[in-house]
């Protein structure tokens, strides 16, 4: 017999073997793109690489810590091999593919096996997620298997099934904490189905067991329960990742994620979007009338900044048109019994997980990567639909086919980073393509790379914030850095140095003051707190320091010997120094007019020094107030305000707030003093007055 | 009449089983020939899944153990 397939059939596969041709290409040449993968899931693979895992105090965020690791930790030879950083994920994508297709086709024939295949190429943020880093695909090729495997375990089958069945929930349990539920179902509904078979059910139980140790990431739990005393990691956030509403916000999340999915089809051809607002307005409107319009959230959103991206990210995507009706078919086929019926199957087990994952996580703009089990299974429950009766449902097979087809080649090219010129970019312009999420990123790799050139030998360190971008600094062979832990940074900065060494501070705290022997080389924008120290700058043995004026004071006059200077109410003094240091600033300060006290606060960048109190008109008699200033080596600014009025004399056009007596005195500071405030300025007076 | 293609609950054989089978009735093969016989059962359509997910898991047993130890 000829095997004539329908052409639905046909049309699927071409179109089809033509986008798997191109997502392959893009999985073998893409660089990591994706957040997340930049700041913990892949960047925590060097960190532990350098420093190891138990004990390791230099993770530079706690989510390298508390999430399963078990999928990310497959990407380490890529990360090596500098290339085909999505194949994992991709890998997983087309495993999930063959047994979609086998699973529709088997029942239904080969056109609906290729339908199936082509409706799941036609879900952007699947397919997105499958050209990536992140491990939300992991979860849904875990579950696949297990389903294939599962569908093959019969009394006397080949216990390979079993086995398969028992590793692909503990893939899907280590692959991220969300992938925990599930797990648990998948593990439930197999010892279900084994339950009258004792020696097949003690033999999935083993190979469970087995497959939990190796493949759950069980050192993350443990690891972090050694250090936070929660297996789930840091208290604070495991409390704001999850739905802490209950069922009000698991409800609440499921109409956000239920309206944030309504896509008709023309949103990404309108130049502005106008569908996605009236969507978020309506969504609004319903939360206020149903009293949930402040469940659900993660801390930091609220209905009201509540927006649903969908602008082509790999994280803000959406499931497109046919993920819109196969959400809806779900939600009637589920008030439907067809028990035996694979869509209604299918369809109830996207509608179980779908209302876990509302349940169970809170809602942020950039969840609906989560979905990807839920809307597959929706998808995949309209092939079956669409396909369950021949020529009965002709019109859906047509409808499942158009929108499928529109979905896997429209979205892409309107797609932010996997357009066709995007996978051109991966090759020429790589650098870039990486950083596309994050272009400030840029200048600040560049600016390490040029350090890197001119000390090929040195040692470049890094402390970075909770959301810095680690991972380019390793993915560049050329860059070399050494991360580190913020509670590491005052033994670093304490050390002694031979030959060159540099510290990159990325959205980390100000090391102000700067402590000896560090030096500010450059400071990146936009990106927030980001700095390039020299660790080890040359410094001649003895300090050079000098005072100049600046803007504000008028010129030097001499009164009875004695030589001073006025200022306005805001002036500046110019200190150089030739090294980092804290140094003591004497000051005499008097009145111009009266004796009504008055104070001048000094401050440095954005940081108040100290005050010095102006309290009698007679220069010859206005005390020394020393005052500590932290000073970077080279040229330093120190602002004088005044409180006291800009006035004018009586035939004199300048405008006099102060004055100061001259000389300035600026010198070391007296060891021991560390910082600025009171107590350090009663000791640099004191140092002033024995001087 | 519900058909048997409808009912999910009864799948097709597959070939691990045809060839669990055939290996009890056949005498045993040389090494060479088991071993061929196990990559031509691994690379069937339908064992394909099963072959990404032992190794993507031996990969991922691998690196830890690395990323661990080392």
């Amino acid at each position: 017999m000829i095997d004539v397939m329908a052409w639905p059939g046909r049309v699927a596969r071409v179109v089809s073997l033509t986008a798997l041709a191109y997502w392959t290409v893009f999985a073998l040449v893409s660089p990591v793109t994706v957040f997340d993968a930049h700041v913990y899931n892949l960047a925590r693979l060097a960190v532990a690489e350098l420093y190891g895992f138990f004990g390791n105090p230099h993770w530079t965020t706690p989510r390298q810590l508390m999430f399963p690791w078990s999928f990310d930790a497959i990407h380490l030879v890529f990360l090596h091999l500098g290339f085909g950083y999505a194949l994992p994920s991709f890998l997983s994508f087309i495993g999930t593919l063959i047994v979609a297709r086998m699973l529709l086709a088997d029942r239904f024939g080969d056109a609906a096996g290729w339908v199936a295949v082509l409706a799941l190429l036609a879900l952007p943020t699947l397919v997105f997620q499958s050209v990536g880093t992140k491990n939300d695909v992991a979860g849904l090729f875990g579950v696949a298997v297990w389903l294939h495997a599962l569908l093959r375990v019969r009394p006397h089958a080949h216990a390979v099934h079993l086995f398969f069945c028992a590793l692909a929930i503990g893939f899907t349990a280590g692959s991220k904490t969300s992938g925990l539920l599930p797990a648990v179902l998948c593990t439930a509904v197999t010892v279900w189905k084994l339950r009258r078979s004792s020696s097949q059910l003690l033999s999935f139980c083993a190979w469970l067991a087995v497959s939990c140790v190796l493949l759950g990431s069980i050192e993350t739990y443990v690891e972090s329960y050694r250090q936070d005393l929660d297996p789930f990691g840091a208290p604070d956030l495991v409390h704001d990742n999850r739905n802490n509403d209950g069922l009000r916000g698991g409800l609440a999340n499921a109409l956000r994620y239920a309206m944030a999915n309504v896509n008709v089809g023309v949103e990404i051809w309108q130049d502005p979007n106008q569908i996605t607002p009236f969507l978020e307005r309506t969504c609004r409107r319903l939360l206020w009338a149903t009293g949930l319009e402040k469940t659900g959230f993660r801390p930091g959103f609220d209905a009201d900044s509540m927006r649903f991206l969908r602008d082509g990210w790999d994280a803000r995507s959406d499931y497109g048109p046919l993920g819109t009706l196969s959400l809806g078919l779900a939600a009637v086929a589920c008030c439907a019994w067809r028990p035996r019926q694979l869509w209604w199957q299918l369809a109830c087990a996207g509608v179980v997980t779908f209302a876990g994952f509302c349940m169970s996580v809170a809602w942020m703009p950039w969840n609906n990567r989560y979905l990807v089990l839920p809307f597959a299974a929706f998808v995949l429950a309209t092939v079956a639909f669409a396909f369950s009766r021949a020529g009965a449902r002709g019109w859906l097979q047509v409808v499942v086919l158009a929108l499928s087809v529109y979905g896997a080649i429209a979205y892409p090219l309107r797609s932010f980073n996997k357009q066709p010129m995007d996978l051109v970019g991966a090759i020429t312009d790589r650098s870039n393509q990486e950083l596309k999420e994050r272009l400030s990123m840029a200048p600040v790799v560049a600016g390490v790379a040029a350090w890197r050139a001119e000390h090929p030998t040195g040692r470049l360190f890094l402390v970075t914030g909770i959301d810095s971008w680690l991972l380019p600094f390793f993915t560049r062979k050329d860059l070399r850095v050494e991360p580190i832990g913020l509670a590491a940074l005052p033994a670093l900065l304490a050390a002694e140095r031979q030959g060159p060494a540099a510290l990159l501070v990325l959205n980390g705290p100000e090391l102000r003051p700067l402590p000896d022997k560090v030096a500010e080389l450059r400071r990146f924008s936009p990106e927030r707190g980001t700095v390039l120290y020299d660790l080890a700058p040359v410094h001649t043995a003895r300090a050079r320091r000098t005072i100049e004026f600046g803007e504000g004071f008028w010129s030097a006059e001499t009164r009875d010997g004695a030589e001073f200077r006025w200022a306005r109410g805001r002036a500046t003094l110019h200190v150089h120094t030739d090294r980092n240091e804290n140094a003591c600033l004497g000051l005499r300060a008097f009145t111009p007019f009266t004796d009504t006290p008055f104070q001048i606060t000094l401050t440095t960048g954005s940081q108040e020094v100290g005050r010095v109190r102006a309290a009698t008109a007679r220069f010859d008699e206005a005390p020394e107030s020393g005052l500590l200033v932290p000073l970077s080596a080279g040229r330093n600014v120190v602002e004088l305000v005044s409180d006291g009025p800009e006035r004018l004399f009586a035939n004199d056009p300048r405008l006099v707030a102060f004055g100061l007596a001259l000389p300035l005195h600026i010198s070391e500071a007296p060891a021991g003093v560390a910082s600025t405030g009171p107590a350090t300025e009663a000791r640099c007076s004191s140092a002033s007055a024995s001087r | 009449m519900r058909s048997q293609a409808d009912d999910p609950t009864k799948p097709s054989s597959t070939s691990i089983d045809r060839g669990s089978t055939a290996a009890q009735a056949d005498p045993p093969a040389p090494p060479a020939a088991r071993a061929g016989d196990i990559l031509r059962t691994a690379l069937r359509m339908e064992n394909i899944p099963y072959l990404i997910l032992a190794v993507l898991s031996v990969m991922s047993v691998v690196s830890r153990l690395v990323l661990i130890l080392g």
